[in-house]
């Protein structure tokens, strides 16, 4: 159970982002930690607040959420706010914009 | 914020105009911010709210192409970014100039609305916009980073900068992504560093996941200045917290002190690469605490997205129309008496209620704190009192009070006037104070309240009082009275009122201006109110403003004369009587005195007013009718009771009649006389007055 993968889907951005808590509230509460994040066709910072909203909860677990196959635009917001794959900050390279 | 919608002139023209209305606000907060920075200069958040004030007007106004403005309010920006930031110390002379700045600030806004382009104004504000600089100027010479913000911008070379923002708990809701931001940065300069501020994200349970919580910290190379940089945030300057630094001195090619600083830097934000650090003193312990620091101004944008800005012509419009419906619908339940339906009737009486209370609720949407009105005297008090060397503070209470808003425009001046006089004439110098063993600093208090469906207001101050005796001497050479006339203490008091009347020794230009007390009287009784002077010698005086609470309605007793209806304010109404024996004994004079349980008073035929022929038939009343503390019988045919009603003016051509202030319709649709009482008195005395003489000799 402890390695079992979610996948996680669909537009993540505020328009559907209530909609999205209520499900990653339900995965976090089964106890699963690792994301499969190449289904999410569209994240926003909506978005990226729920899943580092969903970071904290796993850390109160004493867990650490893991995102896989990130979809390229999951790669481009985490590029953007200078995040890596698993949400911490990338802050040791230089980054161009 | 829809901007691309503006293409069409007439929506930019509407547009211009809530700008307009936006940015007066915003100088009021800028003026307000000013002055209680001018109590205490170490209160950031009003800091803060003073340079928002500014940072909106320019940001606003550059978006409305107003480009003197612009100009002119980024040098004010700069100064309070300056004092913000602790790069300049608030002296005496910075805040004098920051306060004719707003003056100015107001021209130009005036001129963008006039359109008028008044050449001077350009001259004024190159003025004022040189010593803004010349104070900066004297400072940054000991402040390398100030100096790289305000030097001429080289072009080529980049600046460095730290860019700290964090966005409000609306911003996703209100369509702001921070990234989009963030990305647009990218395009104007190169975001080297970049440091998500996620700290106040609460976890899952917790998070409505539509609310911000989100920030970044970013160190950004661009070519831009200062305000290039907090442009690219305009749109969102009431959703953000910006906070923008200079890192490094924007490098003059070949200027080895500047090019070390510039390394300085780089070092100084490599060491400091985890980002901690890099977080200025003020944010930082914003982060500490971030609830209960955001608290206040959200609390306050939620208050004021429950607000519509509503012209005041369609208000009245629809208040007339609502007016006229409560006439309509008396008519209509009229004629259901006279069908003799019951269900009709019923349904007349429905309508009716339900009409009143529309009318309540219209009448409602005009009401507005007196607040705006009492803050603005912050600035007359400090501004005068320096002028006339004396030390003075304002007290104010019950800003919430609320009026009528045509009343509040009107009771400026009189106002203005008021406190004008107290701090000319009624507080003492300070020597003249400590001499009299009294505090320093004299008070000056304005106080409102509602009492009795009236809204009250005072203005008292604790200055040297009326000298009755000079008064009294000077009414005496004017002729205004008599000096066998025996007047009591309260009604010399009252003769500073009276026309042509001024005791100041010597003419200020504070309230020496030709405008004497009689004039407030005269406006605070054209917005049917009155006013009363109390005071103590040596102790300060109190003038005491009663008006109602608005101009459209009111609150009247029905009386007739004849066939003529005549409606009374209730507000002076104190008593009604039979028609006392001593009237009755003399029916044709129309004029003279009764007893009033041992008191007594004059009265007045109602009749001889328009020469009506009352009717002889049946038992007519007296009405005591109170105008301040003058209380006088008015002698009527029939009390029909309480009748509350929308005032009609009269139109001009019935100008000249004395003592109606307006019409209204009755439900039968007749014509009922709205009766000025304070003319009436007045009308009604002169009247008594040759009785007086031959009851005295």
């Amino acid at each position: 159970m402890s390695t079992q993968t979610a996948c996680l889907a669909g537009e993540w951005t505020i328009h559907a982002i209530a909609q999205q808590r209520e499900a990653v509230l339900v995965l976090v509460n089964e106890g699963l930690h690792v994301f499969d994040a190449s289904g999410i066709t569209d994240l926003d910072t909506a978005g990226l607040q729920l899943l580092l909203a969903a970071q904290r909860s796993l850390a109160q677990q004493g867990r650490e959420l893991e995102l896989q196959q990130p979809s390229s635009s999951v790669r481009d917001v985490l590029q953007s706010y200078g995040l890596d794959a698993n949400l911490l900050p990338l802050m040791a390279e230089e980054r161009a914009s | 914020m829809s901007n691309q919608d503006m293409s069409d002139d007439d929506i930019l023209a509407a547009a211009r105009a809530g700008f307009l209305d936006e940015a007066r606000d915003m100088l009021r907060q800028f003026e307000e911010a000013l002055l209680a920075l001018d109590d205490d200069p170490q209160d950031s958040e009003v800091l803060n709210s003073a340079f928002r004030a500014a940072h909106t007007i320019k940001g606003t106004a550059g978006l409305f192409g107003c480009d003197r403005v612009v100009a002119f309010t980024h040098d004010v920006e700069t100064l309070m970014e300056a004092i913000r930031s602790g790069q300049y110390q608030l002296t005496d002379e910075a805040m004098a100039l920051l306060l004719s700045s707003r003056d100015q600030m107001e021209a130009l806004l005036g001129d963008v609305e006039s359109a008028h382009g008044d050449p001077e104004l350009n001259d004024a504000s190159q003025a004022l916009s040189a010593q803004l600089r010349g104070l900066l100027g004297g400072a940054a010479t000991h402040d390398a980073p100030l100096q790289a913000d305000t030097a001429p911008q080289a072009g080529s070379t980049e600046g460095v900068w730290r860019v700290w923002v964090k966005f409000s708990t609306d911003a996703l809701r209100n369509g702001l992504d921070p990234l989009s931001f963030l990305r647009y940065m990218g395009t104007q300069g190169t975001v080297r560093r970049i440091k998500l501020l996620d700290e106040a994200v609460p976890d899952l349970l917790a998070l409505n996941a539509e609310d911000c919580h989100l920030g970044f910290e970013a160190e950004y190379e661009t070519t831009g200045d200062r305000e290039t940089i907090a442009g690219v945030f305009e749109f969102a300057v009431d959703d953000c917290e910006l906070h923008i630094e200079p890192l490094s001195s924007k490098a003059a090619a070949g200027e080895p002190l500047a090019v070390a600083q510039a390394l300085v830097s780089e070092v100084l934000a490599s060491v400091q690469a985890d980002g901690e650090l890099l977080a200025e003193a003020q944010p930082a312990e914003r982060r500490a605490n971030p609830g209960d620091r955001r608290k206040a101004p959200k609390d306050r944008r939620t208050d004021e997205t429950r607000f519509v800005r509503v012209q005041a012509d369609k208000l009245d419009r629809l208040i007339d129309l609502v007016g006229e419906l409560v006439i309509a619908s008396s008519g209509a339940q009229l004629v259901a008496q006279q069908e003799g339906s019951s269900t009709f009737a019923e349904a007349a009486l429905r309508i009716r209620t339900l009409v009143e209370s529309a009318r309540d609720g219209a009448l409602a949407l005009r009401m507005v704190p007196i607040g705006e009105t009492f803050a603005r005297f912050h600035r007359v008090v400090r501004d005068v009192s320096k002028t006339l060397g004396k030390q003075v503070d304002l007290q104010i209470s019950g800003a919430e009070t609320e009026m009528d808003k045509s009343m509040v425009e009107v009771i400026a001046d009189p106002l203005m006037h008021l406190v004008r006089n107290s701090l000319d004439h009624g507080l003492e110098t300070t020597e003249e104070r400590i001499a009299a063993g009294k505090p320093e600093r004299g008070v000056i208090a304005l106080h409102a309240y509602h009492e009795g469906g009236q809204v009250m207001i005072e203005v008292t101050d604790d200055g040297r009082g009326l000298n009755r005796e000079r008064i009294l001497r000077k009414a005496i050479e004017r002729g205004l009275v008599r000096a066998d006339q025996g007047l009591s203490d309260h009604e010399v008091d009252q003769l500073i009122c009276a026309p042509g009347f001024s005791t100041a020794d010597q003419v200020t230009d504070i309230s020496g201006r030709g405008v004497g007390m009689d004039v407030v009287k005269r406006s605070i009784e054209s917005l049917r109110g009155q006013m009363q002077l109390a005071s103590e010698w040596g102790r300060g005086t109190t003038t005491q403003i009663r008006l109602p609470l608005t101009l459209a309605i009111i609150d009247g007793f029905l009386t007739s004369v004849g066939s003529t209806y005549y409606v009374l304010p209730m507000e002076i109404v104190s008593e009604c009587i039979e028609v006392p024996p001593e009237c009755v004994d003399n029916p044709e004079a129309g004029v003279g005195y009764f007893n009033l349980r041992g008191e007594v008073l004059p009265y007045f035929d109602v009749a001889l007013l328009h020469k009506i022929e009352p009717l002889h038939t049946g038992r007519r009343s007296l009405v005591v009718a109170r105008d301040g503390q003058t209380r006088i019988g008015l002698i009527v045919d029939k009390l029909h009771g309480e009748y509350q009603t929308v005032i009609k003016p009269l139109s001009s051509l019935f100008r000249h009649l004395r003592a109606i202030a307006g019409s209204t319709i009755l439900g039968s649709g007749d014509v009922a006389l709205v009766v000025d009482v304070p003319a009436l008195v007045s009308y009604a005395t002169e009247a008594t007055r040759p009785v007086v003489s031959t009851f005295r000799t």
